[in-house]
């Protein structure tokens, strides 16, 4: 009786310890992939900047390539700052489907509106999934078009 | 005898407490998070953290240690979001613009003109509508910077 008494204290000391070991360590392997990809991103930023500011198209099709790319990454290995939404990929592609029709690349272009639609639908504004509404937004993003005045109240 | 062996049933109990801590502590942060993070030095992610660390510090001669480590780690990215060509080529083209400008700072006009010139041998391949010294070493000064400031303090 007394032996068994023991052994379930034992047990319950082991449940305990497990339970918040697993707690704290949980919170601390976050932290620490949080660090490591806020480090990333800080280095990132201000080097994306620059290339969309000083880059041709040819060098912003790149760069939003890359963007791409890095998401897909983030995403796949589960990186606790990455956002979940679909915004990235809808701006991404429908800015790509741009960049390609002015070079006249149609099929391409064609091709990237259907992906960045596609993601669309997935998210929540589903409304905002047209092919003109994409493109006006990828030209306010790359400085075609000036940003609409504010209305007078 | 019979305390002693009670003292030691009642220190069981603390002591098996610590081995599911330890236990669980180390599940919870190096298995559940150990494909975001590795202490492995071989892991890429975990060692351009480290390099990017590096970059935001005030040491000069860690600086150009981080540098150089980050240019000889753009030679291994194949296959990494780093390879699309023109946006490798702007990150070795702005990280030898860096190294250019530190070498200025620290007085050795030489191995300053030679990075700027390596710098610039990358324009071609980085497709900016103007690319010159001049222009490079301007980018080059918003990266040194730091993040925080450029992102808070933007001046153009």
């Amino acid at each position: 009786m007394r032996n068994t008494l023991k052994l379930a204290g034992y047990g319950v000391a082991l449940v305990l310890g497990l339970g918040l070991g697993l707690y704290k360590g949980e919170e601390y392997g976050r932290t620490r992939a949080g660090i490591v990809e806020f480090a990333e991103t800080l280095r990132r930023d201000p080097f994306e900047s620059i290339v969309f500011e000083e880059g041709t198209d040819e060098a912003k099709v790149d760069l939003i390539r890359a963007q791409l790319a890095f998401k897909d990454r983030q995403t796949a290995k589960g990186a606790p700052l990455a956002s979940r939404g679909e915004t990235d990929y809808v701006i991404g592609y429908a800015r790509l489907a741009v960049f390609s029709e002015l070079k006249g690349d149609s099929v391409s272009a064609a091709d990237y509106l259907q992906r960045a639609i596609a993601h669309c639908l997935k998210g929540k504004r589903k409304d905002d999934c047209d092919a003109e509404k994409l493109r006006y937004l990828a030209d306010l993003i790359d400085h075609r078009k000036a940003l609409p005045e504010k209305d007078a109240k | 005898m019979k305390f002693l062996k009670t003292a030691a049933v009642i220190a069981g109990y603390p002591a098996i407490f610590v081995v599911g801590l330890l236990a669980g502590g180390y599940v919870g942060a190096y298995v559940i998070h150990g494909n975001q993070v590795t202490s492995s030095s071989a892991d890429p992610d975990f060692e351009r953290a480290a390099f990017e660390y590096a970059l935001e510090s005030k040491d000069e001669a860690i600086r150009a240690r981080a540098l150089n480590a980050h240019l000889e780690y753009l030679n291994w990215t194949a296959g990494d979001e780093r390879s699309f060509p023109s946006y490798l080529a702007s990150d070795r083209g702005l990280t030898l613009a860096r190294l250019s400008a530190l070498w200025q700072r620290l007085g050795d006009q030489t191995q300053s003109a030679l990075y700027l010139e390596k710098a610039t041998s990358y324009c071609p391949e980085m497709k900016w509508r103007h690319c010159d010294g001049n222009e490079l070493l301007i980018n080059a000064a918003r990266l040194d910077r730091g993040a925080i400031e450029e992102i808070f303090n933007k001046k153009r």
